[in-house]
């Protein structure tokens, strides 16, 4: 009776029910963390993706401004001018949006197409309108444009971009062009900004 | 044999009845399989995460080097006022003039040739077929002919990708004449620009939706004024 005694109550060693509880709920948290970890990972990779791209995009923009502001020297134009080349002019402050044109040709051989939506809030709502990026494509050459050309296949990307120009407060010959692109990421608005300033230093044609 | 003895052994040995058996072993499974379910997620997350940063890594690393040389060196008209291939003479290790890259009408090319403003240095990035590579010329004066950079000995050398698909490298050249060499041509009258989309993907097929990357930027040439 007493060998029975000590071998039901106390010789076989066990874990109590709290013990096994307490295991079980660290392992569950441990496996959560790890769980969420990788999650977080997978989608900060996601978010470099969406950050790189639109980095790209915003310099594009950026480089556009260069670009024109270099092409009218060379056609003999105001730095800022222009317009029978771009669409515009760009010596007025305020909200554009700019495309390279991926159909130029020698009859309209002006590689980029600007646009200008003025400089209040309305011109701000106006430009947001407007800034959404297409992906296009057409016998697999693609681009992000603002606008289908006929005959290009599209899909909606998620990014926007517009540009705003600042002029020199003091009247001197340069400018501030700033890139925003912007993008949504799991509901939230994410945006990513480029600037640069951008002088007459040539003070004449090329 | 004590059959005294024997009845109290048999009552003695604890034991779990076959409900509590059932129940412990659905438990059990119940347990496992959120365990196992858990770590293929896991693990499934953990390899997407990795393709996904490779697609990024390679697809920022070829348009880093692209745009980083465009900015700083200028277009090759030259190479693209030529029409026969680009032929190279492995005997004495010697090009002609950079032949064979066409042009379309509207500036787009499969191959991007920069050249450097003192006019000695000539980077090639080609990409045909799936595969981008790269080329480096040297010549000691203008008059010379060009000569492969070292390690450029056997022609184009191809970047390895790490089981990345790269799906496109796209260049889109403005104008289609140098301006400074035809400033007679009203419709060259643009500083050379290039437009450059990369677009990658990952080589697994388990994750063909989310790991893939399109990039796009225009860089403008900041070399001025060169004429040869």
């Amino acid at each position: 009776m007493t060998f029975l005694k000590i071998k039901k109550s106390s010789a076989i060693p066990a874990f109590t029910l709290i013990e096994v509880v307490i295991g079980i709920a660290v392992l569950s948290a441990l496996l959560t963390a790890m769980t969420s970890l990788t999650i977080t990972s997978l989608r900060a990779n996601q978010a470099n993706i969406n950050q790189l791209t639109a980095y790209y995009l915003a310099q594009e923009g950026v480089e556009s401004f260069r670009n024109m502001r270099d092409g009218n020297w060379l056609q003999n134009q105001d730095y800022n001018g222009g317009a029978s080349f771009w669409g515009t002019a760009f010596d007025q402050e305020g909200y554009y949006t700019v495309d390279f044109r991926p159909s130029w040709d020698t009859i309209d051989p002006s590689p980029w197409e600007l646009h200008y939506y003025g400089n209040d809030a309305n011109a701000l709502d106006f430009v947001l309108e407007k800034a959404d990026l297409y992906k296009v494509n057409k016998d697999s050459i693609f681009f992000y444009l603002h606008t289908v050309p006929t005959g290009y296949d599209a899909e909606v990307s998620p990014y926007s971009r517009y540009l705003i120009l600042r002029p020199d407060p003091d009247g001197h010959e340069w400018f501030e062009v700033t890139a925003v692109v912007f993008w949504f990421e799991r509901n939230r608005a994410q945006t990513l900004e480029v600037s640069t300033e951008l002088s007459n230093w040539r003070q004449g044609p090329l | 044999m004590n059959f005294s003895h024997f009845k109290l052994r048999k009552s003695a040995v604890p034991a779990f009845t076959l409900v509590e058996m059932i129940v412990a072993m659905l438990i059990f499974t119940v347990f496992i399989g959120v365990l196992s379910s858990s770590y293929f997620f896991l693990s499934r997350s953990l390899r997407q995460a990795a393709e996904l940063r490779k697609v990024y890594a390679q697809a920022r690393f070829v348009m880093d080097r692209i745009t980083q040389d465009a900015r700083l060196y200028t277009l090759d008209y030259d190479c693209f006022e030529d029409s026969e291939d680009f032929v190279l003479n492995t005997s004495s290790l010697e090009f002609g003039e950079c032949q064979g890259i066409q042009l379309s009408g509207s500036g787009l090319t499969h191959a991007l040739p920069l050249l450097s403003s003192d006019g000695l240095h000539r980077t090639v990035y080609r990409f045909q077929d799936g595969v981008f590579s790269v080329l480096k010329l040297n010549r000691t004066d203008l008059e010379s002919s060009w000569v492969a950079a070292e390690g450029y000995s056997k022609g184009f050398q191809p970047f390895v990708m790490d089981r990345v698909e790269l799906r496109q490298v796209q260049f889109v050249v403005a104008p289609l004449e140098s301006p400074y060499d035809h400033i007679e041509n009203d419709f060259a009258q643009y500083q050379p620009s290039v437009n450059v989309v990369v677009r990658a993907a990952s080589h697994s097929s388990l994750f063909p939706e989310v790991a893939q990357i399109q990039l796009q930027s225009t860089i403008s040439s900041r070399v001025y004024g060169l004429t040869f």
